[in-house]
């Protein structure tokens, strides 16, 4: 009995020195791991190349949110991934929405990688992806519509999706049109991240529509354009400014014209 | 080849398959690969909607590393055993010649593993199945591939405890695995190399084990059709090699003084 009573205080102390340590505990970083080149891991992993690519991606997407500068260790930890497991579609569509999201300077390393994704893999989703990251961050509309071609002729792509793809670049409005591209990437993605940046994009068009209908309908009503967006919550047509999910300050110009800047 | 040739082997590998499944260090093993198969749904669980793919190439990692595990522990151990508990004598004082006791290990312990493997596989296609991904027969296929590497594993330990300690045995088995799975490697990166250096490669390439033919884990992680004629060729290629080692094994174990 007494042995016993020991033991059971011996692991209270366990737990007691457990948390003591927590509590003590300085926050530390991530600290990423340290990914061999990819010839190393070949000859090391016993032909599992698809179960290290997988071991990556995990390490990778943990890196996300938890270290700060270049994302360097993303970008190589992806492009690791895609020489073991060239098949592996995901990591290319990933990197190809959320490295420019992350870092702008990181666009570049994102196209070099969708663009591999689309020779080696027949996954909609890679296509079209790269399309919408060369038509939102490079602006690039003769590229986003060589891939979404590509991707509403690929296999598996949702109906609605495809009717986007194929029908890009033959609507008016280029803001309904990636308004339709963001809500396709909403729907058909179980990525949070990708998820959250999706949402904050719908989110932002649907106030510039708002402002864009509000100084509208002040004109209408006043005759002349409002100065800021505070005069159209003064004259009621809207309740509140709209707060903007990426930080944006809205302006108006002399000809009604809505301006943003961080 | 007569009847009591086979009965001989038949009646060792039985016993050796007995002997195996009581071994503690098997039940050990599996129970770790129970919990590393499970745990594969968790690591699906924060894969951002990749848990298949990281379920389906995680857990035939699994079972090929638990696999290799099994087979290199048992098989260096099995001849050694049977020396140092003196039984070998006893065994070869009856009409049994050296082939029959490593055709009946060889036997016995390549039915154990094929257990314990049929048993992760069907832990593995539970959690395919109950993460949606149906029947995934392809990996089956995959899973019989990896019989025939362990075979040709059993075959190379067993080889090697003709003449060496079991440690001694564990190490090179595990060297050969490694360069067995390395020598697509070993003739890319000499390909601008001389032609003595070539020629060397070369011999090593088709002399050692190739093992790179026997994963076809990739191809099955992403349904790819594979050619009957390929099925062969590898089973042939395991079935040769194997006959080849317990020959060898069996010639080494006759001129042992024991």
């Amino acid at each position: 009995m007494t042995r016993i009573s020991v033991i059971v205080l011996l692991l209270f102390a366990v737990v007691f020195v457990q948390f003591e340590y927590d509590t003590r505990k300085p926050p530390a970083g991530f600290a990423p791991l340290v990914i061999f080149p990819v010839p190393v891991l070949r000859s090391a992993d016993l032909g599992l190349d698809s179960g290290t690519a997988s071991l990556i991606w995990l390490n990778a997407i943990q890196e996300i949110g938890t270290i700060s500068g270049s994302y360097k260790g993303l970008v190589n930890d992806i492009k690791t991934i895609n020489a073991l497991d060239p098949k592996f579609a995901y990591p290319y569509a990933f990197a190809e929405l959320v490295l420019p999201g992350l870092d702008p300077a990181k666009t570049a390393d994102a196209i070099a990688i969708g663009q591999k994704g689309v020779e080696n893999t027949s996954d909609w989703r890679v296509p079209f992806y790269l399309a919408s990251t060369y038509l939102i961050h490079m602006d690039d509309r003769e590229n986003a519509l060589k891939y979404f071609y590509i991707a509403g002729h690929t296999p598996g792509i949702p109906s609605g999706l495809q009717g986007t793809a194929l029908n890009f670049g033959t609507q008016k409005d280029k803001r309904t049109q990636t308004k339709a591209i963001w809500a396709g990437i909403y729907e058909s993605t179980n990525d949070e991240i990708l998820k959250g940046q999706a949402e904050s994009n719908l989110i932002h068009i649907d106030i510039l529509d708002t402002l864009d209908r509000g100084i509208a309908i002040y004109k209408q009503t006043k005759g002349i354009y409002p100065k800021e967006v505070q005069d159209l919550v003064s004259a009621h047509i809207l309740k509140e400014i709209p707060q903007d999910p990426f930080g944006f300050v809205y302006t108006i110009d002399k000809d009604g014209k809505l301006g943003s800047h961080l | 080849m007569n009847s009591i040739f086979l009965q001989n082997v038949f009646t060792i590998a039985k016993n050796t398959f007995k002997e195996t499944v009581r071994n503690k260090i098997l039940y050990g093993i599996l129970a770790f690969a129970l919990v590393y198969m499970l745990f594969t749904l968790f690591l699906g669980s924060i894969s951002l909607g990749e848990d298949l793919h990281v379920i389906r190439s995680l857990g035939l990692a699994g079972i090929y590393v638990f696999s290799v595990i099994i087979t290199v522990f048992l098989g260096s151990s099995l001849l050694y055993r049977e020396i140092e508990r003196k039984t070998l004598y006893f065994v070869l004082s009856k009409p049994v010649s050296h082939a029959h006791l490593i055709l009946g290990k060889f036997f016995g312990l390549l039915a154990s593993v094929a257990v314990s493997m049929a048993g992760m596989a069907v832990i593995y296609l539970s959690l395919v199945a109950f993460e949606g991904g149906g029947f995934d027969s392809l990996a089956l296929l995959s899973i019989l591939y990896q019989l025939f590497e362990m075979a040709l594993l059993i075959a190379l330990t067993i080889f090697f405890s003709t003449f060496s300690m079991p440690l001694i045995s564990t190490l090179y088995a595990v060297l050969v695995i490694y360069i067995g799975h390395s020598l697509d490697l070993l003739m890319n990166a000499v390909a601008k190399s001389g032609v003595f250096v070539q020629v060397l490669v070369k011999g090593i390439y088709y002399l050692l084990p190739n093992l790179a033919k026997f994963d076809i884990r990739n191809l099955v992680t992403y349904d790819t059709h594979i050619a009957l004629s390929q099925v062969f060729f590898v089973i042939a290629y395991a079935v040769v090699y194997i006959v080849v080692l317990l020959s060898m094994a069996i010639f080494l174990f006759e001129q042992r003084e024991l």
